[in-house]
């Protein structure tokens, strides 16, 4: 089983520097990495296969139990450790994990017993031998995208997605051993997972630390790490925007690369700018947690003139439009279908799924409607699923329309970069909901809206017409 | 309203804070809520209160309550109660 981890399957010089931890200010080597992974994964052996638990913040300690767990030949799931109490003890009498690695303050959890545990974190075995099916042996990575409201639905991930999305992604991005990189997204989430994988894939380095972005410790890192490009949402972008990038003193970044979500145009040419000020680039990636990670990316060659696309599929996958089971022409809007090593092998919501093997045959439907214009660029449209992404989790709009129904008739919908709920009363009755649901996702009030409206516009088979709420869908040619 | 009132309304609705929550004892570092995206809404929320625009370095020196009213401080718009 072992032959599975990033540290596994790649030789590069074992005295390069790899992981810069902000927090201490200590780098590690890719040896002392190694070793201290290895030494983890030992304490993590078990009759069977297991299943873990990580909650990773963004230090050293997390990333070695993480990388433990997955050199292990285990399945992992990396979970915030913020995460509210109630949430993160469903789940784990949920799916009963074998191990759970965490933070010190991590609350002792009954049926588990602590164990020494290699480093600072803390490391929780379970006492009794889980009650669940076998865990199937593709699976390494469960990650949760709408985990962040209760919904236990994880993305179901193998070894070989992991590694073929990391690989994909240091293609599209002409990464090297040379480049370093500064982690921008908790590394619990498939964002900051996938650059921890291509960085390690490829020999590079990367930097982190527990610190945010608006913070002197996160830059302080940077600047030591000398790290020389940087990737992140667009909320980072708007972020960096406000920092002005000049005065946080990291000369040496020179590469951008933004994902999860689409940037507004301005901040593309922006950052297109000051990327060609500094002798390099941007890149503009699109991707989603079913397809591991990345799915498509702009080669930066193309820009300011292609900002609005999402670019071409990156290579080994293919993808495709499509329109009631038949693919569409050029230009044509549809629902983008991909094709790849990197898709994943299915859901799972309960532990039963755990056992499951592929479901999905390398195919998967985005859920993201758009089209293909005649040079091979796609560009994405609207949303076809009733989910949206907010600062870079997915919520179900369903799942929010339950919790809102009990006052009045409600409609949620996805507006950009917000969640706008259009109820059949005024916005003052929903406060204490929108303060409860905002604390149980861990997000911003300022991400929900209230929209009263005298009557939720419904379809003649009584189901809410919600393109006549949400308008984001539009025709192919807003280029 | 004085600038106080003015200061810790700021910080309830950037940080989403509940009424009875001290905000004089808010901390970038301890407190969960405060995230990237409470902080930028912080921001936003001071600069409309109080018509001024912080720089980058204040952005960041931005960590608490009192942190909050040096920065007011050195703009001239607080006002001692």
């Amino acid at each position: 089983m072992p032959d599975r981890g990033f540290l596994q399957c790649s030789d590069p010089n074992p005295g390069a520097l790899t992981v810069f931890d902000g927090n201490t200010g200590q780098w590690l080597t890719r040896a002392e990495l190694t070793r201290r992974v290895t030494d983890f994964a030992a304490r993590l052996e078990f009759p069977r296969k297991a299943l873990g638990f990580v909650f990773a913040s963004n230090d050293s300690e997390s990333l070695i139990a993480y990388l433990a767990a997955l050199q292990a030949g285990h399945a992992v799931a990396p979970l915030n450790p913020q995460l509210d109490e109630a949430l993160s003890a469903r789940l784990i009498s949920l799916f009963q994990p074998d191990f759970i690695a965490g933070p010190p303050s991590l609350p002792r959890e009954p049926g588990y017993r602590a164990v020494e545990s290699p480093h600072a974190g803390q490391l929780l075995l379970r006492s009794a031998t889980p009650n669940r099916y076998a865990i199937h042996h593709d699976l390494s990575l469960l990650l949760s995208t709408s985990g962040s409201t209760g919904s236990p639905k994880m993305v179901r991930l193998s070894w070989r997605n992991l590694e073929s999305n990391a690989r994909q992604i240091i293609e599209a991005l002409r990464h090297s051993s040379r480049d370093c990189t500064m982690i921008t997204a908790p590394i619990f989430n498939g964002y900051g997972q996938s650059v921890v994988h291509t960085m390690l894939l490829v020999g590079g380095s990367f930097a982190l630390t527990r610190g945010r972005v608006v913070s002197r410790e996160f830059w302080d890192t940077a600047r030591a790490a000398e790290c020389n490009w940087i990737g992140g949402t667009p909320f980072f972008y708007q972020t960096l925007d406000r920092l002005d990038l000049d005065s946080l003193d990291v000369p040496r970044i020179a590469k951008f690369v933004q994902t999860a979500g689409r940037m507004p145009p301005y901040l593309a040419t922006k950052f297109r700018a000051i990327a060609r000020a500094r002798g390099g680039e941007l890149h503009l990636m699109y991707g989603q947690a079913e397809a591991t990670a990345r799915i498509s990316g702009l080669p930066p060659e193309l820009l300011p003139e292609a900002c609005r696309s999402i670019g071409f599929v990156l290579g080994g996958g293919q993808l495709w439009i499509e329109r009631e089971g038949r693919e569409c022409a050029d230009m044509e809007e549809g629902e983008l279908i991909y094709r790849g090593p990197n898709v994943m092998m299915g859901y799972a919501t309960c532990p039963e799924d755990l056992a499951r093997g592929d479901e999905q045959g390398g195919v998967v439907a985005t859920g993201d409607l758009g089209y293909r214009d005649r040079r091979g660029l796609f560009y994405i449209t609207g949303r076809r699923s009733r989910f949206v992404k907010l600062s870079g989790w997915r919520v179900s709009l369903d799942e929010v329309e339950q919790l809102f129904a009990h006052a009045a008739p409600v409609a949620a919908v996805n507006d950009g970069e917000r969640l706008v709920i259009y109820a059949e009363r005024p916005a003052p009755a929903f406060a204490n909901d929108v303060t409860q649901l905002a604390q149980r996702l861990n997000l911003h009030p300022s991400f929900f809206e209230i929209r009263e409206i005298d009557s939720i516009p419904r379809l003649a088979n009584g189901k809410v017409d919600y393109s006549a709420l949400s308008g984001d869908v539009r025709p192919a040619q807003t280029r | 309203m004085t600038s106080v009132q003015r200061l810790t309304g700021a910080f309830r609705q950037g940080l989403a804070l509940p009424a009875a929550f001290d905000v004089t004892r808010a901390e970038s570092t301890s407190l969960r809520q405060w995230d990237s995206v409470a902080h930028l809404q912080l921001v936003v929320a001071i600069e409309d209160e109080f018509h001024v625009r912080l720089s980058p370095a204040e952005l960041i020196d931005l960590k608490s309550y009192p942190a909050a009213i040096a920065i007011l401080q050195r703009h001239g718009v607080w006002q001692d109660a």
